[in-house]
């Protein structure tokens, strides 16, 4: 019995001890960040690097804000809403389209998806720029949305397509029989019923284009039109070895995703592996 | 009118077979957007790869001679290497640490439920955040890097400033961020392996390891081999890491494929070369994905 | 020859019981079946059994070893499980090959093939060898799981549920070959069942468990006739018996029934535990037992036919009485009763169940007494009393 005792407290002893490490690798530089951007500016280069400032500041984000850093936060927020709003609204119709019809083309359109979806933005942003400068699409926070669209749409679907199939058809027949269209049965029955799937979805882009970096770096020039991610990678250059303001305006991106991360994580991992489950 | 029709002529005109147009006007705004937005601009990256790009200004046709440039171009090469390193390097880990935390999370406790979320916090902050926090804590002026070492002895080296160690670092950035993403689909696989089996093989006298290597492996070869090349096709088309940590330094030590292309297009601006070395990648992207799609086409049927 | 023992063994979740000190001894190549609905205990006692999980207190013994903390892999047993758990990678052979090479390195092909190609032959399984379950019937899969339970030679051969995802016809086949190869193999036995049917046909003796207490323990004619508790009576036998409320009384060395308007002679008074009832009292019998009565001797009563189910060759009638109680008879088909027939009814003496009302105990003294499951010397013979 004692043998069996030893065992089960030095499995707990080592559990603790990979606890720890995972959580300090994992958030040990976003922490260091946060509470660097709450350091005063002296107390910076401070060595031994306090952990935790002695005395917590908001001069960081105060100097964030004098230098105008509300306008990409602005400009992000507007492009993610409607990014996410259109993502849903056309992925909901093509999900249903896959969902509940047959029809000969499905096939190509699902490989499509699957593609599209595994496409690396990288690789696109040359093709991309070089056709955004033809139709007057650089410098847009239109061709943002559009491009951001195009690129999320396909998993939208995806995660939606998995979820309307959850959906039993007998509501909307029943729907259909008292007079509503398949288009009205969908936003009247289906869609209701998909909440979780709309989370999922809503999250998956809300995510992407907030955080979104490569194509807003390629494709918008003005300073007065950057997206967040662009603003902080240009705060780098104006900001210097200032690393109080730099971590303050890296924690203004990453606080929003890491509220709403833990506020929806259940919804996260099912849009995760969505890739990988569905065959 | 009220006339009857004659049964023999009813019975002749044959029902027309109506083809339903309501799925394709379904799916029709994505197809859209993804032919006009996706398609076209590769489409037009390929027309401009195949003549002379003066800045913005569309020259001659010069059929393949701007692959040509970018394939026998040294810097290319080099970032080629540098790609390839970088690449094995991070799978390699990525891998290792993302199953190894797959296994070990498997079970849904509270703590481990935890655990998963906290992993996966660095995959959904920003790339962009996630690479400078990185280079805040590995900066000289952080000084993280000189508390940790110092005692060690080693207090003097910088990780910026040396090729090797600048590529660790940028591995490392890699493995910080997408472990999460290796565990998730990983986990996904396990999960998939029904629980009854393990049960058996227990009465049936396996041993842990042994239960490992010849039922839980087996099980796994095809979410192993999906998060694998997926794991590839992200690794060796990031830009934001080599961008942001590194700057693709010191010299070109880290400068990969998709950093070189940038350059390429945004700080040289030769177009013509610029896409053609998109396409080029963008070739052995497809490549890549249609090993995937042939996967998950198989996974679906198994 | 090994048998089997629990030694007051419990298992609780927190503060929900799914066993409760179960005493239970199966003798060596015994067919023993764990019956009771869902949440019973049942599968917990398999699973303790096996070892894929530890009891909460109390040992098992199988043979002379005590193996309440063996892993399963040191306790010499096989088991079946009600999904089969074939490994879907491996070919038939490789998955009869598997306990074989998990526990040893040292198979040469030959030794693997001659014991692999012994059980396939008893299970008529040879042309299946290479095929991967996922191309065979369920009856296939079912004998290739009792196959990786074979190929060990255990002493000890665990069953949950085998046939229960087998259609009706097919699991009737099933019954028959299990029914064979205990007698060709001669392990002990212990199979998880929640179909009494089963039970009684495959069974030397049967476990009947409800809220993780064993209620009886005996053999099948046993348990059909000597039920310990209205819950036995109710869950084994076709279907729910005929019980009625009401008082009982002694008069003149019998023991007699009264209520719903009837009275019945229940048996010599030696034969029912009359003071030990505390209040009121239930009568039960089987539809089987209640048959036509030609005159109107003891033990009958008159009632309306309300309803008639034709099952083939017999039929249910069921009747109301003029005080309301209800009864259910099994007949023969060929008898012809409508809607709205009076008919009489005999209850004989000998079938009746007696039972207190309000805990379910027999009030009965058999010949012989039913193995229970109690510690309590006082209480051998006695039931397990139902949970409030």
């Amino acid at each position: 019995m004692r043998r069996v005792r030893r065992r089960i407290r030095a499995r707990v002893v080592a559990d603790a001890i990979v606890a720890v490490v995972i959580g300090t690798v994992a958030l040990g530089p976003i922490l260091f960040g946060l509470s660097t951007s709450l350091k005063a500016r002296d107390a910076l280069f401070r060595f031994p690097p306090e952990l935790w400032p002695a005395s917590p500041t908001w001069e960081n984000y105060r100097l964030l804000f004098s230098e105008g850093v509300a306008i990409p936060i602005l400009n992000s927020i507007l492009i993610t809403t409607v990014t996410v709003a259109v993502c849903l609204a056309v992925g909901s119709l093509a999900a249903y389209a896959l969902a509940r019809f047959a029809f000969r083309l499905k096939g190509a359109v699902l490989v499509l998806v699957v593609v599209v979806m595994s496409i690396p933005l990288p690789s696109l942003i040359v093709p991309t720029f070089t056709f955004a400068s033809q139709v007057g699409l650089i410098d847009s926070r239109l061709g943002l949305v559009l491009f951001y669209t195009a690129y999320q749409l396909p998993l939208a679907a995806w995660i939606l397509w998995g979820f309307f199939t959850t959906v039993p058809e007998q509501l909307e027949q029943a729907a259909m029989i008292d007079g509503y269209s398949r288009l009205a049965a969908l936003r009247r029955v289906v869609l209701p019923l998909s909440t979780p799937g709309l989370v999922a979805a809503g999250l998956f882009v809300l995510i992407f284009a907030w955080n979104d970096f490569v194509v807003a770096l390629v494709l918008i020039n003005s300073e007065s039109l950057r997206t967040l991610p662009v603003a902080i990678y240009y705060f780098q250059g104006f900001f210097g070895r200032e690393w109080g303001p730099l971590t303050a305006s890296a924690m203004l991106s990453i606080v929003p995703v890491l509220i709403v991360f833990v506020i929806f994580q259940r919804h996260f991992l099912s849009g995760m592996t969505a890739g990988s489950v569905k065959g | 009118m009220g006339a009857t029709v004659p049964l023999a002529a009813s019975v002749l005109r044959r029902p027309r077979r109506r083809i339903d147009a309501r799925p394709y006007a379904f799916v029709l705004p994505l197809i859209l957007f993804e032919i006009g937005l996706v398609l076209v601009p590769l489409g037009i990256g390929f027309y401009y790869s195949l003549h002379r790009v003066d800045f913005f200004r569309l020259g001659d046709y010069v059929g393949f001679d701007n692959f040509v440039r970018v394939l026998t171009s040294p810097d290319v090469l080099r970032s080629l290497a540098v790609t390839a390193t970088f690449t094995i390097w991070s799978l390699v880990f990525t891998f290792a640490v993302g199953f190894s935390l797959a296994l070990y999370l498997e079970r849904d406790t509270r703590t481990n439920v935890a655990l998963r979320a906290i992993v996966l916090i660095p995959h959904v902050i920003s790339l962009l955040v996630g690479s400078l926090l990185l280079r805040w804590i590995l900066s000289a002026d952080a000084g993280v890097l000189a508390l940790i070492l110092n005692p060690v002895g080693l207090g003097d080296i910088s990780i910026l400033g040396d090729p090797g160690r600048a590529m660790g670092a940028l591995v490392g950035n890699a493995i910080w961020r997408d472990t999460a993403f290796a565990m998730i689909l990983l986990m996904a696989g396990l999960k998939g392996i029904p629980t009854q089996l393990y049960a058996a093989a227990r009465v049936d006298g396996a041993t842990a390891w042994y239960t490992f290597r010849r039922i839980t492996l087996p099980l796994m070869r095809m979410p192993v081999l999906i998060t694998v090349v997926r794991l590839v096709i992200h690794f060796v088309n990031v830009l934001t890491f080599a961008l942001v940590l590194t700057g693709g330094g010191p010299g070109s030590a880290t400068r990969g494929v998709s950093l070189q292309l940038y350059r390429l297009g945004f700080e040289s601006y030769r177009f013509g070369q610029a896409n053609a070395l998109a396409m080029l990648m963008m070739a052995f992207n497809v490549v890549l994905i249609l090993v995937l799609v042939r996967l998950f086409r198989q996974r679906g049927s198994a | 020859m090994t048998d089997i023992r629990f030694v007051d063994v419990s298992k609780h979740y927190g503060d929900a019981v799914a066993l409760q000190s179960l005493d239970l001894a199966i003798a060596a190549g015994e067919f023993v079946s764990l019956l009771g609905p869902s949440g019973s205990g049942k599968t917990t006692t398999l699973n303790i059994l096996a070892g894929l999980t530890e009891p909460t207190s109390g040992d098992v013994f199988i043979g002379d070893r005590c193996v309440t903390r063996l892993p399963p892999n040191h306790r010499d047993l096989a088991m079946v499980f009600q999904n089969f758990a074939l490994y879907p990678h491996m070919t038939v052979f490789e998955n009869l090959a598997f306990p074989l090479k998990a526990r040893s390195r040292k198979w040469t092909k030959e030794r693997l093939e001659t014991s692999i190609d012994a059980v396939a032959e008893t299970l008529g399984i040879q042309a299946l060898l290479h095929r991967y379950p996922k191309e065979l019937s369920g009856g296939q899969q079912q004998r290739v799981a009792l196959g990786r339970g074979m190929v060990r030679d255990p002493a000890v051969f665990l069953l949950d549920e085998p046939l229960s995802n087998l259609d009706a016809r097919l699991r009737v086949r099933m019954r028959l070959d299990l029914k064979a190869l205990h007698a060709r193999i001669g392990s002990t036995i212990v199979y998880v069942t929640h179909d009494q049917e089963e039970a009684m046909t495959l069974s030397t003796r049967i476990a009947v468990f409800d809220r993780g207490h064993l209620q009886q323990f005996g053999e099948p004619r046993q348990i059909y006739a000597e039920p310990v508790n209205r819950f036995v009576a109710n869950f084994v036998g076709e279907r729910e018996i005929n019980l009625l409320d009401g008082e009982l009384r002694l008069r003149d060395g019998r023991a007699v029934f009264e209520g719903a308007g009837i009275a019945l002679d229940v048996g010599a008074s030696d034969t029912v535990d009359v003071a030990a009832l505390a209040g009121a009292c239930q009568v039960g019998i089987r539809a089987e037992a209640v048959v036509l009565a030609e005159s109107e001797t003891r033990n009958t009563v008159t009632a309306k036919v309300e309803e008639t189910e034709l099952t083939g060759s017999e039929q249910v009638i069921h009747v109301r009485t003029a005080s309301g109680a209800t009864l259910a008879c099994r007949a023969t088909a060929s008898l012809e009763v409508g809607r709205g027939d009076v008919i009489r009814l005999a209850l004989p003496a000998a079938a009746t169940f007696v039972f207190d009302a309000a805990s379910g105990a027999s009030l009965r003294r058999y010949e012989r007494m039913p193995a229970s499951s109690s510690r309590d010397p006082d209480r051998v013979g006695r039931p397990t009393v139902e949970a409030p």
